[in-house]
């Protein structure tokens, strides 16, 4: 409470300054000390038509060919032009705002516009688009993180308005509403609110853009960061938006009824409210026969489950309930340990950080290079170390598993939370063994009830139980039985789509 | 039905059964059967039904009472009793929900110490135990129901199927004869079952926090059913097994018996059948907390924050002094002489009290 009540101070004193300096005489002080700014007469008339923009943010090429053609080639007649209104008529650009406001003077100046004022000290000036916002982005779209075998390729980009047109191409109809909000004091980031009029609840879309509009950041680089200011609890391992670079991805979402946020200068688009099995679906899986989707997405559910398990259960096990070990099983299980001179957690702990070493190295260096140091690490380290006796071959086995089974989860930041639950239930299980593990289990299981995600909860349609929205949960349903939208995200219209539903007669078999 | 509290808060009327099975099957499941058969022998399984269908009528007394007043208890003894006396009738209230509440508390710990870690100090367990209580119940009453909801899945699945394994070795003759006994021991082996039942009462708390409670009664109904159902299989498959003077000597039976289950990976499930049991007692405690919480709340008006963390210091502090099982036990005896005279004189006399009450007031 006390930080939001500051935080509305600060605006009101941002209010106060920007007041007391309307004169646009003022701005051209400001931004003549930058090398990259310029400033000069269209005509030969001195102090008559004077043209000023950021020779770095606008297309020399349109400045060219709409401006200066028109005022320099031709002798230009200046009778056409009395009043800076008409400016209109003249130059063919569309995006011309004629203003005496100095603040949208400013912030259009910086993104690539240009200003004209009939007359030095005019207060009244136009401002042209001439921005040249491709520079610099990078062109090609591949998805590279969220790959899939089966169907399309595509991923965002960097630039937000090829994401809007992604999304449109889908989504072909007027109901996708895009909002905008400007945040960062610095960076004055575009970003973009998309909804899907008729469908989300606009309680959602009210939330995700009231949390937008309370964020107090001087940068913005990216949607993850977002992420992190809007989410509903930040004292949780736990993604609760989801981010995606997709784009069949974000449109499942805003169909279904989610919100999607998008920034300018992030591939990545977030969309909420999310829930923990949206973590476990692959695009991939809408594309399967719906048999497969399903079995291959119980798979990612149970490896992810073994990969946050499977080193504490052998913690406890061979520390304290090694009773449970049968007979046959614990011959081999003592021969592997019989030159290992640490007890179970040492050698778990060094295995694992051995293992998120190789990963963290792995993902800074470049491509080529992370490949091979994947195999020599892997491969040469694991043998290695086994046969100078620090681990035993069943715990290399294990940790090896779980890792490759923690890259099972298609969302990133997801198999980054398995990968760090993994560590405080080795410690539990070392402690209280197999009791400690459980005792993990509930605070985990206490932790995601407790968790929302833009006030829904995280666990549904778990707890609170739907069964009408486990058809696409951990089965993929056939879609004839998706038809619905999941009710959790209260849409405001049920149905997706109306499947066929012509009855089959139950007849025998060669009627 | 306008409810009192923020829609925010409420849980839907399903969820009561989850509520009232995680309330019942709680500790008493590991060693309800040498208890019942002390008086009625291995015709205890009628008490276990008897004693069931008693705890319907009293559900549905419940229920009526609580639909009259459309709040919980503390209110109910407030509108009968005024504020003094009724006043005095709800701090009775608060000690029965928490002293229920820490004799589960150690007896749980009993069992780990017995069949997990011999030498495990209690201070440790129950500072563990407890740290995980304040977190369910500082999440609130949905949290709370949440975890019986996993609570009741995840033992459920596991556990249960592991009874049959000792079918293996079963004697159906020791069911013979049936009605071998009086009535007079049938009955009093269905008050001692009746301990087993006890916790349900917290629906006198948790009432008001169910979306729709007039529609939720089915539910209560249907957990009671499930639970008392579940404390018939389990007993049945315990007499089979055993014969009437082994059980004699066995303090937990259901334990004993799910240690026969042998899987090609796993021998010996008891320890991971304590473990997983801990998310089944983990709900069952924290709802009655809660509800002595709760009630502290209405009575004094102490922050439900303030009351919890003092309550769990205390349970830490008394947990630890109570060391021997003959204590537990003398406790344990003392109060299911309690609970027996609240459940079967008390409710009966709420439920004619209020019902006059609100006649007169008419």
């Amino acid at each position: 409470m006390f930080f939001k009540k500051r935080k509305i101070r600060n605006n009101k004193d941002k209010q106060a300054v920007t007041e007391n300096s309307q004169d646009i005489g003022q701005l051209f002080a400001k931004v003549k000390k930058s090398s990259d700014f310029k400033q000069f007469p269209l005509t030969d008339e001195s102090g008559h038509l004077i043209i000023s923009y950021y020779n770095t943010l606008v297309d020399q090429q349109q400045l060219q060919l709409k401006i200066l053609m028109i005022f320099r080639e031709t002798p230009f007649e200046l009778d056409r032009l009395e009043k800076i209104d008409d400016i209109k008529k003249i130059i063919a650009i569309e995006d011309i705002v004629i203003t005496d406001n100095r603040n949208e003077a400013e912030s259009k100046l910086l993104k690539g516009y240009a200003i004209l004022q009939m007359k030095e000290n005019d207060q009244r000036v136009a401002l042209i688009l001439l921005s040249n916002d491709k520079a610099g982005l990078r062109e090609q779209n591949n998805v590279e993180n969220e790959f899939s075998v089966v169907g399309p390729q595509i991923g965002f980009l960097e630039n937000i308005d090829v994401n809007i047109h992604l999304l449109r191409q889908q989504i072909n109809t007027t109901d996708l509403i895009t909002k905008e909000v400007n945040i960062g004091s610095t960076s004055n980031t575009r970003v973009i609110i998309a909804h899907i009029d008729g469908i989300t609840s606009e309680q959602h879309v009210n939330t995700m853009t009231q949390r937008l509009q309370d964020i107090d950041f001087d940068v913005i680089f990216d949607t993850s960061q977002l992420h992190q200011f809007i989410e509903d609890n930040s004292l949780t391992p736990f993604p609760l938006l989801l981010p995606t670079e997709r784009v069949d991805r974000a449109v499942q979402a805003l169909i279904n009824g989610q919100v999607a946020v998008l920034s300018s200068g992030s591939p990545y688009v977030i969309t909420g409210p999310s829930t923990i099995i949206d973590y476990f679906i692959s695009p991939e899986d809408y594309f399967l026969p719906w048999i497969l989707a399903s079995f291959f997405r119980l798979i990612r559910v149970f490896s992810v489950l073994f990969s946050i398990f499977g080193t504490s259960i052998y913690i406890a096990v061979i520390t304290y309930h090694y009773e449970m070990i049968p007979n046959d099983l614990f011959g081999s299980l003592s021969t592997s340990r019989y030159n290992v001179p640490f007890p179970p957690v040492l050698e778990v702990i060094f295995l694992e950080f051995t293992i998120e070493l190789l990963r963290e190295a792995g993902v800074r260096l470049p491509t080529k290079v992370g490949q091979t140091l994947g195999i020599v690490g892997g491969i040469v380290i694991g043998q290695a170390s086994v046969e100078a006796s620090l681990t035993s071959n069943v715990l290399l086995i294990i940790v090896a598993l779980s890792a490759l089974a923690s890259f099972t989860t298609p969302i990133y930041k997801m198999s980054n939370t398995i990968r760090f639950l993994r560590f405080p239930l080795i410690l539990f299980a070392s402690i209280w063994g197999g009791l400690g593990i459980v005792i993990g289990i509930a605070f985990l299981l206490i932790h995601l009830t407790r968790l929302e995600s833009l006030g829904t909860p995280y666990t549904v349609p778990f707890y609170p139980f739907r069964p009408e929205d486990l058809t696409d949960s951990l089965i993929r349903s056939s879609y004839s039985k998706t038809s619905k939208r999941p009710n959790y995200l209260r849409p405001k219209s049920i149905w997706r789509y109306h499947p066929h539903n012509h009855k089959k007669k139950k007849s025998d078999f060669d009627e | 039905m306008k409810s009192l509290l923020d829609e925010r808060h409420l849980v839907s009327s399903f969820y009561v059964f989850f509520l009232i099975y995680t309330n019942i099957i709680g500790i008493g499941i590991m060693s309800f059967q040498r208890d019942i058969t002390k008086d009625a022998g291995y015709d205890a399984w009628i008490s276990i039904i008897l004693s069931s269908i008693s705890i319907h009528i009293l559900v549905w007394m419940i229920y009526r009472i609580l639909g009259i007043a459309k709040n919980d208890v503390i209110h109910v003894h407030k509108f009968c009793f005024g504020k003094w006396i009724g006043g005095l009738f709800n701090i009775f209230v608060i000690f029965y929900f928490l002293i229920l509440a820490l004799i589960v508390f150690r007896v749980y710990i009993e069992v780990v110490q017995v069949w997990l870690f011999p030498l495990m100090k209690t201070w440790q367990i129950s500072l563990i135990l407890l740290v995980l209580i304040y977190y369910v119940v500082s999440g609130g009453f949905r949290v709370i129901t949440g975890m019986c909801f996993w609570g009741t899945i995840i033992p459920f699945i596991i556990l249960f199927p592991l009874n049959f394994f000792s079918l293996e070795f079963a004697n159906f003759h020791n069911l013979l004869p049936v009605f071998n006994h009086s009535l007079k021991e049938i009955v009093s082996s269905s008050k001692a079952m009746l301990f087993q039942y006890v916790g349900f009462e917290t629906l006198f708390m948790f009432y008001p926090f169910i979306k729709n409670p007039d529609r939720s009664q089915k539910w209560a109904h249907f957990g009671l059913l499930f639970s008392s159902l579940l404390y018939l299989i389990v007993a049945l498959i315990t007499f089979v097994f055993f014969s009437e003077g082994q059980l004699n000597h066995t303090i937990w039976p259901t334990l004993a018996q799910m240690k026969i289950a042998k899987f090609p990976l796993i021998e010996r499930v008891e320890f991971i059948v304590v473990s997983i049991w801990l998310l089944l007692i983990l709900p069952n405690i924290s709802v009655k907390i809660w509800a002595g919480c709760r009630a502290i709340k209405k009575v004094i008006n102490v922050k439900q924050r303030i009351s919890l963390f003092s309550v769990l210091v205390l349970f830490f502090i008394i947990a630890n002094v109570l060391k021997e099982r003959s204590q537990i036990e003398r406790l344990n005896e003392m109060y299911s002489n309690i609970a027996f005279y609240f459940v079967y004189l008390y409710i009966p006399f709420l439920f004619l009290y209020i019902h006059i009450k609100h006649k007169i007031n008419k």
